[in-house]
């Protein structure tokens, strides 16, 4: 069941961003996906982490003309480094999850300029990395924490139906 | 000898460097290896097209029904009346809209004497590094890769990806684009290179043409993928410098990427016979 959720969550910030956002949206937005997968990384292990992360980077490399691999390489990362900083930090702090995420988000803007500067074919500007970069910092700082209390209260919505599931379900099956 | 902190940081060394290395062999091409970027647009694409479906009625709606309903709060039945008359409205102003565009790209495609083909624009690309669309037409419509994609207004751009149904077209303004050009005026020729924002940069024309603020740039037809004639935008800054023998030219595209909602992907290749040939 939580496999199903954080599927649909991934494909809904994939479809909304490419869709609604990209067509009207203010400009520098940061990807929407970014405190999604700090979410993943505070509250789920690897097995239940990385399908979805594979499959919303390659899904989103898909999508995007930039050089394939860097959104997937951002998400694997990123997971990794929120998992290893939260042996450190006490991520129930009202402080340090905004922090968290704010750098999920500046982590992932660096890696995708870096890619589109250095790395691809064509290389942008090294100057056009501050606009860009510091406007996607400045939507992640006050949206991304947002987003992430979005997706704990839908984690527990969804633990909340699957438990009165099982209840239902739990009489039937004592013989 | 090592202790474990050590080797954990030596695999993250070696894991960063092998994973840069891979994106660097990637950041090579613009598409994306064998089949996996057609899988992502196949799977994710109809979702797109059905979102922007609903989001396009919303806006109609919202532009045309509640902003004008509010205003007619004192009599409920005049309200309702005026609701119905207004959804009504909208609905034929929408098909007004859609007709003289649809006019207008017909009028367009007797101008191409290439087969062409109508597609609805379903997605853009996300980042603000890269610069692409999806659209609901592919392989099976006859849209293959490197098809060019064009509107009345000029050059869209050209088809990176295609799946059964969908395709991938990397626009004008990225950088990865270029269009063999010249300006209408005085025949200077040059490549137009997208620059990354909303312009282009119009590269190797030489210092000796005498080309002025305004211009039209026209594509050329020599690159074999546009076809002679279509517009590309109009020159809207030139540094000419004391050094080198070319002028630094800014070129401003006619087609407004931000509202694009239907191009037209040009299905067969340019005819690459020799002039008198048959």
């Amino acid at each position: 069941m939580i496999y199903g959720y954080h599927l649909i969550v991934c494909l809904f910030l994939i479809i909304f961003q490419t869709t609604l956002l990209a067509g009207g949206g203010p400009a520098h937005l940061y990807d929407l996906l970014a405190p999604f997968v700090v979410y993943l990384g505070v509250h789920h292990s690897p097995r239940a982490a990385i399908p979805i992360l594979v499959l919303g980077g390659l899904a989103m490399d898909g999508i995007s003309g930039g050089v394939f691999g860097v959104y997937l390489t951002a998400y694997l990362w990123m997971y990794v480094g929120v998992r290893w900083a939260i042996q450190f930090l006490q991520v129930g702090n009202l402080i340090l999850l905004p922090l968290l995420v704010t750098g999920g988000v500046v982590f992932e803007s660096l890696v995708v300029a870096f890619s589109a500067v250095v790395l691809a074919s064509a290389p942008w500007p090294v100057e056009s990395m501050f606009p860009v970069v510091s406007g996607q910092v400045l939507w992640g700082a006050v949206t991304g924490p947002l987003l992430m209390l979005f997706f704990m209260r839908g984690q527990k919505a969804v633990d909340r139906a699957r438990k009165s599931l099982y209840a239902e379900k739990g009489p039937l099956r004592t013989p | 000898m090592f202790s474990k902190r050590m080797i954990l940081v030596a695999v993250v060394i070696v894991l960063v460097a092998v994973n840069v290395i891979l994106l660097t062999i990637t950041g090579k091409n613009s598409q994306a290896p064998s089949g996996l970027g057609r899988g992502v647009l196949v799977v994710v694409s109809p979702f797109q097209k059905q979102f922007t479906a609903f989001f396009h009625s919303v806006k109609g709606i919202w532009n045309q029904y509640f902003f004008l309903v509010s205003s007619a709060k004192e009599n409920q039945r005049l309200k309702k009346a005026l609701g119905q008359s207004l959804q009504q409205l909208n609905r034929c102003s929408e098909t007004e809209l859609a007709n003289d565009r649809l006019r207008h790209l017909l009028g367009f495609e007797e101008e191409i004497p290439r087969p062409m083909i109508a597609a609805q624009v379903v997605g853009k690309d996300p980042s603000d590094w890269s610069k692409t669309i999806i659209v609901d037409k592919g392989t099976a419509d006859g849209v293959r890769q490197g098809a060019p994609v064009v509107i009345p207004e000029g050059i869209v751009g050209v088809v990176v990806e295609a799946s059964g149904r969908y395709a991938k077209v990397l626009l004008l303004t990225d950088p990865n684009s270029a269009v063999d050009a010249l300006v209408q005026h005085t025949r200077a020729r040059g490549i137009v290179k997208g620059g990354g924002a909303d312009y282009c940069v119009f590269d190797y024309v030489l210092r000796k043409h005498e080309i002025s603020v305004g211009d039209m740039v026209v594509s050329s037809g020599l690159d074999g993928v546009f076809p002679k004639g279509l517009r590309v935008g109009r020159i809207s800054e030139i540094v000419r410098q004391n050094a080198g023998i070319f002028q630094k030219v800014s070129v401003t595209p006619y087609v407004d990427f931000d509202i694009l909602e239907e191009v037209f992907v040009i299905t067969e290749p340019a005819d690459e016979g020799l002039p008198g040939e048959s």
